[in-house]
């Protein structure tokens, strides 16, 4: 599958299908499931400085064509990450990105330090979508200037590994804030994370997650994170990685026909297990239907 | 991997079961286990309706086959209830722990409503075990009792109980068992969350074990998505756990029950 071999940030990728971040665990959940050394990359769940216990349940609630979810971060924290997950991860014939996030700049910072020491690491992914404690818990990402703060402090210990930030899709224009990552140091661009959305129970006359909101994703959000990656394709340099409901290869072409380098799937790997795999296959008999030699030829024609 | 429509039988107005043939999942030698399924054949596609679903290994019919016994409760359970011999559907299993049975310990099986899914096949284990199978089974009325004369060809001891009494004891499960406890060494249970803490209660009285099969929300049915927490007490500390992975049966005396009933 040459047609999808591919180097992202200067790393290379067998294929531009990577599984999404919270979606594919710590790597290994799926294992009996789905040929795991034949997908691109895997994003790993959202680690943090220490160990995070996550709202309470139910964290979880499916709507039309999508779900919410509001597991609230819950993750083993980087020390146990490196010792328990990481040893495990070694054989495993795919690029590993890790998701990280803080609660503080200082937090960001000191867990961006010790991922950017660990050797099994491929690329590191700040997820900006989170509150941030000591502004009142005001997101990172509420604003550009929130968004160049907390990227430029970690750009700064980030030494060895290229710097993927995620953007949030809770914002009203999206470009300014993939220029601030851009202006930051930031190496490539990922989009979207979930959109914030929330479920009533009708009999129990409740909301149906006990944190009453929660993020939306699924196929339900792909034509506006379509529109998102569009955008900022339009407005930065650096590599696009397109999430955001993709199912099949026909969803992944219409990203990277959108202008993304690379795709990532969530939902859809509670719904196949093997749709990272599937996705892959489908879009190299795809390009090899259109006579196209590789797929970054193809990088954003749709809206050139 | 998919799992083909064998037959589907309509028991009553809100049950029936699925006979599914999926070589991989019929294998499955433990009692107790579920397996995730999407409620999307190839002839009725609901892209509203887009998780996979939990349901138990029923009972195994042949080295191929085996059943799912559903209630109807929502949308994806009712495209389940409408599948057609040939459809294929997307699952993912066997998940989850099992019931470890000793051999010829007193014990008894308690199954609420549905809860009896998990519990044919367990009969069924016990029975090849060569220990005695006492099935207490509750429900609202005779109209919830499902496949009653084929349940007493798989238990040796079968005590039905329904609220209004229109068939066996009158009452909940916990009527008979109340009278009987003292002679098992573990129970077994599945059923609604109410029903398996009153269990719980009771056998932690007498000094009886108990475990129970939970049913939580589930995305991704394998223990990457952390959906489907259950709190349960270790050592002393309250650890959440995977139901999808680490459970679904836990030590009923362990379980936070005021998380779950909501
Ligand atoms: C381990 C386990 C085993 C189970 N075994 C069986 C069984 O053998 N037979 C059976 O009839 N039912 C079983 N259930 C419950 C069954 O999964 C739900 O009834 C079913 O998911 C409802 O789907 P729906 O689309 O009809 O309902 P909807 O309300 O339309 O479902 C919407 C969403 O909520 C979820 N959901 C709704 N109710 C439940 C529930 N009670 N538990 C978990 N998720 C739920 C669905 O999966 C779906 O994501 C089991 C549950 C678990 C956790
Ligand atoms: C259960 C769940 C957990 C998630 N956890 C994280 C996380 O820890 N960090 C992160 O950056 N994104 C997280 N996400 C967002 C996904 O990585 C992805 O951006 C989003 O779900 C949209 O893609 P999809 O529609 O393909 O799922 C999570 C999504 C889900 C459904
Ligand atoms: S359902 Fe995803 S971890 Fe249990």
């Amino acid at each position: 599958m040459d047609r999808l071999k591919t180097e992202i940030c200067g790393v290379e990728f067998k294929n531009p299908i990577i599984a999404a971040s919270g979606t594919f665990g710590y790597g290994l959940e799926f294992k009996r499931f789905t040929d795991i050394t034949k997908i691109g990359g895997i994003s790993i769940k959202g680690i943090s400085l220490h160990e995070t216990e996550g709202n309470p349940m139910p964290r979880i609630a499916e709507t039309y064509s999508g779900m919410l979810n509001a597991i609230g971060l819950q993750n083993v924290g980087v020390e146990k990450f490196l010792k328990e997950k990481i040893p495990a991860l070694k054989s495993l014939d795919t690029r590993l990105i890790v998701n990280f996030w803080g609660k503080t700049l200082e937090e960001y910072v000191e867990v961006a330090k010790i991922l950017d020491e660990v050797e099994q690491v491929d690329m590191l992914e700040m997820n900006i979508s989170c509150p941030n404690i000591k502004e009142g818990g005001i997101s990172f990402s509420s604003s550009p200037e929130a968004v160049s703060q907390v990227v430029s402090v970690c750009r700064k210990v980030i030494k060895n590994k290229p710097l993927i930030v995620k953007l949030s899709p809770n914002v009203q224009d999206i470009k300014p804030f993939a220029t601030a990552c851009e202006e930051s140091g930031a190496d490539a661009i990922s989009a979207i994370n979930t959109l914030i959305g929330m479920a009533i129970d009708v009999e129990r006359m409740k909301p149906v997650l006990a944190n009453v909101t929660g993020g939306l994703s699924g196929p339900a959000i792909k034509p506006i994170a379509l529109r998102m990656v569009k955008e900022v394709y339009e407005t930065v340099k650096i590599p696009v990685i397109g999430i955001g409901g993709i199912g099949n290869w026909k969803d992944a072409a219409e990203f990277i026909l959108a202008g993304a380098s690379a795709i990532q799937i969530g939902t859809a790997n509670f719904v196949n297990a093997n749709v990272c795999n599937e996705t892959a296959s489908g879009l190299d008999e795809y390009l090899e239907r259109k006579n196209i030699n590789h797929f970054s030829e193809i990088i954003g024609k749709a809206v050139r | 991997m998919k799992a083909t429509v064998v037959k589907n039988t309509r028991l009553s107005e809100k049950f029936g079961y699925l006979e599914l043939k999926c070589p991989d999942i019929a294998k499955e030698k433990n009692a107790g286990r579920f397996f995730m399924i999407s409620p999307h054949s190839d002839n009725i596609y609901l892209t509203d309706t887009l998780l996979k679903r939990p349901f138990a290994i029923c009972d195994i019919t042949s080295s191929e086959t085996f059943t799912c016994l559903y209630m109807i409760t929502g949308r994806g359970t009712k495209v389940l209830s409408e599948a057609l011999p040939g459809n294929d559907f997307l699952v993912t299993g066997p998940i989850g722990n099992f019931f470890r049975f000793e051999k010829d310990a007193p014990v008894a099986l308690i199954a609420g409503g549905i809860g009896l899914a998990p519990m044919i096949n367990s009969a069924r284990k016990l029975r090849e075990m060569g220990s005695k199978v006492t099935l207490y089974y509750g429900g609202r009325s005779n109209t919830d009792i499902l496949m009653y004369d084929f349940l007493k060809t798989i238990c040796d001891e079968l005590i039905i109980t329904t609220d209004d009494g229109s068939l066996g004891i009158q009452g909940n499960v916990l009527v008979p068992l109340t009278e009987n406890i003292n002679q098992y060494k573990k129970i077994y249970a599945c059923g609604p969350n109410r029903m398996l803490q009153a269990v719980t209660d009771l056998c932690s009285k007498n000094n009886v074990a108990i475990d129970v099969s939970l049913d939580e929300q589930m995305g991704c049915g394998v223990g990457a998505c952390l959906g489907c927490m259950i709190t349960v007490n270790e050592n002393g500390q309250q650890v959440r756990r995977r139901c999808c992975v680490e459970g679904p049966i836990f030590d009923g005396t362990k379980v936070d029950w005021n998380e779950l009933i909501r």
